[in-house]
């Protein structure tokens, strides 16, 4: 991504290097994914990036395969996890890279969001002439804004999401009348439908049927069965190449009752409200206030402490964040998941979430595929061929 | 199942310095709550916490959309929630400043410094008066290491589901009825998941590498944990199966070889050193015995019989909440192995094309040696898959 290349070394000038181990961060300044970094969490992985574009990044033994198949140029360092503690392994390795890019005296930039403060202690000591300072705003500044390749990317991941779940329900039509689909096969099938359209990974993956659907999440009891009358939530994160959509739609098994079509069109109400903000200019909790106002005026409940959305990025759940304190202001190339959570008629958590990308004049809907309007109802009735 | 986590950590306080611990820790954080969340080793933006008091109950502050399920999920009766704003480090401070009012001025306040990001860490200590913030890694880490007899269970159940759930998939391969990585990999979770097993997190992953691709850690990268494209498998290949599954938070951590036909002589010995390994770490692993003996062991093993062992992975590792945690067979880890130790034997050895062959095994520490947990196979050999429908 030339673009988004130049912008990172433009803004980051005012470094003589970065430190970053956040792995959001780590793959937004090498444009490389970690198998699941964030679970490993005594193995970090940096990326060392000097301000003339030097880029070396420290990692397990075992992740250096896969940064050199991503089309990693820079320099890796992997380190011995038999020898040294992981954490020792991170410093020494450390040393040894700031060393010979003489950074050792240098002002170096850190994310102190993500660092954590044992680590942060062992470079501060280990270093001391460094000048240590927390580039977090900056590196948020940076990844509000997308470059239009990024928006591409994040618009193929929103459409792997959408692709997963249509699929997925898909394979239900016809299965309804007859007992056997228990909600984890249902979810398995989410996900393989995300990545046979192409998608590189799912993260959070749940599916909630009726009293269960209460919670945000709540993991399904062994062998649970989808059940005729429920309405069901399906959540699902993935991402394309480390570009992520955060997804999440509604269906009811059977033809909707009365109250759950109803319920369900309030929420409708309440995202139409929120689009018309979706413009330059407006403030994040300008687009929250829209959602507050349209519920006291339509007198549909929803719940406000959550807020109404938020960035995708190399994450997927990231800034701006659409609540009653984020002043950001909205500006093309945002990219937001608007996710409105409303009350279904058993006081199930509804919600239908959609990304937009900001553009010069409005919002372009990115999680195009079918007409999420009308709440998805399985109704095929099995045939036997 | 109650896998009575609370005494063990109230006996624990009881006999140590620490008034209370907070622990932010992903993993430190379902441990303690018992509340598994799947989302939330990548809500980086998203503090939770857990405080336990030497005196008095464990409470805990979260963001206000997660309240409800650790609620339903966990063992915590007080969960105070935070409003999330642009600026969660503040909220979750606020919120935490107030859980730990009821320690008294100079007291000591552990801390898992280890994963607090370092903003909280300031703010907590901007807030926190004249509280003494101590790390408290080593003691979260020696809670850890050692299961209570229902983690045991439950890991143990989990470990013998995924080795049935690998098992029932490479039943499917047929030699010369050739499919696509992909699909088995797939096959792998399915099988899983009709064991029980859940399909939730964010590296519930099953990989199935074969031929060229088994010469790399994750083929086919940034597609992690799904099995690749469309390579298909091949006679005589070796394929290496892992799987990482989950139930209640708990994880499973395995990996298996299949060869594919009668194996090569070259690949019945690189399998059959593989099995000397482990074999010489089961029989040493007892009681007091250090993690990193049992790593020279293995080590110097694969000296003598020539085997091509890849060292700076070390050996193996714990499993619970994590399929990756402490203590680390290794040999810079003097951790002297306990009864209730779970550990995942994992020597990585290259195969006779430079192939990447491992086969894990979950083991308990009991009170005299050790027992392997979850074969459902006997794995002192290889998988071999049926020739012809």
């Amino acid at each position: 991504m030339p673009e988004l290349r130049a912008k990172i070394q433009a803004a980051l000038e005012s470094y003589d290097g970065i430190v970053a181990v956040g792995s959001d961060n780590f793959t937004y300044l090498t444009g490389v994914v970690l198998p699941f970094a964030n679970n490993y969490l005594d193995r970090p992985a940096l990326i060392v990036r000097t301000t003339d574009g030097q880029e070396n990044i420290i990692c397990p033994f075992d992740w250096s395969d896969s940064i050199m198949q991503q089309g990693w140029k820079g320099q890796i360092r992997t380190y011995d996890e038999n020898k040294n503690s992981p954490s020792h392994g991170v410093i020494q390795s450390l040393t040894e890279v700031l060393s010979e890019l003489k950074l050792a005296d240098k002002k170096l930039a850190v994310d102190k969001s993500r660092v954590s403060n044992l680590l942060f202690e062992g470079m501060k000591q280990r270093f001391p002439r460094v000048e240590w300072v927390a580039c977090d705003e900056a590196l948020r500044s940076l990844r509000i804004e997308k470059s239009k390749e990024e928006v591409d990317m994040l618009e193929v991941a929103a459409k792997h999401s959408e692709s997963g779940i249509i699929s997925a329900l898909n394979h239900l039509e016809g299965t309804v009348d007859v007992p056997g689909y228990a909600i984890s096969e249902f979810s398995e099938r989410v996900r393989v439908h995300v990545y046979e359209f192409g998608g590189s990974g799912v993260g959070y993956l749940a599916t909630m049927q009726g009293a269960g659907g209460q919670t945000y999440y709540s993991p399904p009891l062994q062998f649970e069965m989808l059940r005729p009358g429920e309405l069901v939530r399906m959540d699902v994160t993935n991402h394309n190449r480390g570009y992520w959509s955060n997804a999440g739609r509604m269906a009811v098994i059977g033809e909707p009752s009365k109250e759950q079509a109803s319920a369900y069109e309030d929420n409708r109400k309440l995202k139409e409200a929120a689009v018309v903000t979706l413009v330059p200019g407006k403030k994040s909790n300008g687009v929250f206030g829209a959602v507050v106002a349209a519920s006291k005026k339509e007198s549909i409940k929803f719940w406000e402490d959550v807020g109404v959305g938020h960035g995708v990025g190399v994450s997927d759940r990231e800034p701006p964040y659409l609540d009653h304190s984020d002043d950001t202001i909205l500006k093309p190339g945002m990219v937001i998941a608007l996710d409105i959570y409303t009350f279904g008629p058993r006081n199930e958590l509804m919600h239908s979430k959609d990304t937009y990308e900001i553009v010069e004049l409005g919002c372009r809907l990115l999680s195009w595929y079918r007409d999420w309007d009308r709440l998805y109802a399985v109704t095929g009735v099995r045939a036997t061929h | 199942m109650d896998l009575k986590i609370a005494e063990k950590v109230n006996r624990k306080l009881a006999a140590n310095d620490f008034d209370a611990i907070v622990a932010v820790g992903a993993d430190n954080f379902q441990y303690l709550t018992g509340a598994p969340l799947p989302f939330i080793h990548n809500a980086t933006d998203r503090y939770a916490a857990v405080f336990w008091p030497k005196r008095g109950e464990p409470e805990c502050v979260c963001p206000t959309e997660w309240e409800s399920t650790i609620q339903k999920l966990g063992r915590i009766k007080y969960i105070h929630s935070y409003i999330e704003s642009g600026d969660n480090v503040k909220a979750a401070t606020t919120k935490l400043k107030e859980v730990v009012r009821g320690i008294r001025s100079g007291e000591t306040l552990g801390l898992d410094m280890g994963r607090c990001p370092t903003v909280l860490f300031e703010a907590l200590k901007g807030s926190l008066g004249d509280l003494k913030l101590q790390s408290c890694d080593d003691l979260l880490n020696e809670l850890r290491r050692v299961k209570t007899p229902e983690e045991v269970e439950l890991l143990s159940d989990i470990a013998y589901r995924t080795d049935h759930g690998i098992q029932g998939a490479t039943h499917h391969i047929i030699i010369t009825f050739p499919r696509s990585e992909m699909a088995f990999a797939e096959e792998i979770r399915v099988h899983c998941i009709e064991r029980g097993l859940e399909t939730l997190g964010y590296h519930q992953l099953s990989l199935m590498a074969s031929g060229e691709n088994s010469k790399k850690f994750w083929p086919y990268a940034p597609f992690f944990g799904i099995g690749g494209g469309e390579k298909e498998l091949k006679e005589h290949e070796t394929l290496r199966i892992e799987m990482r599954s989950s139930i209640d938070g708990y994880w499973s951590d395995a990996a298996r070889m299949v060869i594919m036909g009668e194996p090569s002589p070259d690949q019945k010995k690189t399998y059959e050193g593989l099995v000397a390994l482990r074999t010489v770490a089961v029989e040493a692993m007892k009681p007091g015995v250090k993690c990193g003996e049992i790593a020279k062991l293995i080590s110097e093993e694969a000296k003598r019989r020539g085997i091509e062992l890849i060292r700076e992975l070390g050996f193996g590792h714990g499993v619970g909440v994590t399929t990756h945690e402490p203590p680390y067979v290794c040999e810079s880890d003097n951790t002297p192995l306990e009864p209730g130790m779970i550990l995942v034997i994992d020597p990585v050895v290259y195969g006779p094309q430079k192939e990447i062959m491992r086969s894990k095994d979950t083991v308990l520490i009991t009170d005299h040696g050790c027992k392997i947990l979850g074969w459902y196979k006997d794995w002192r050999t290889p998988f071999i898959p049926a020739r012809v429908l």
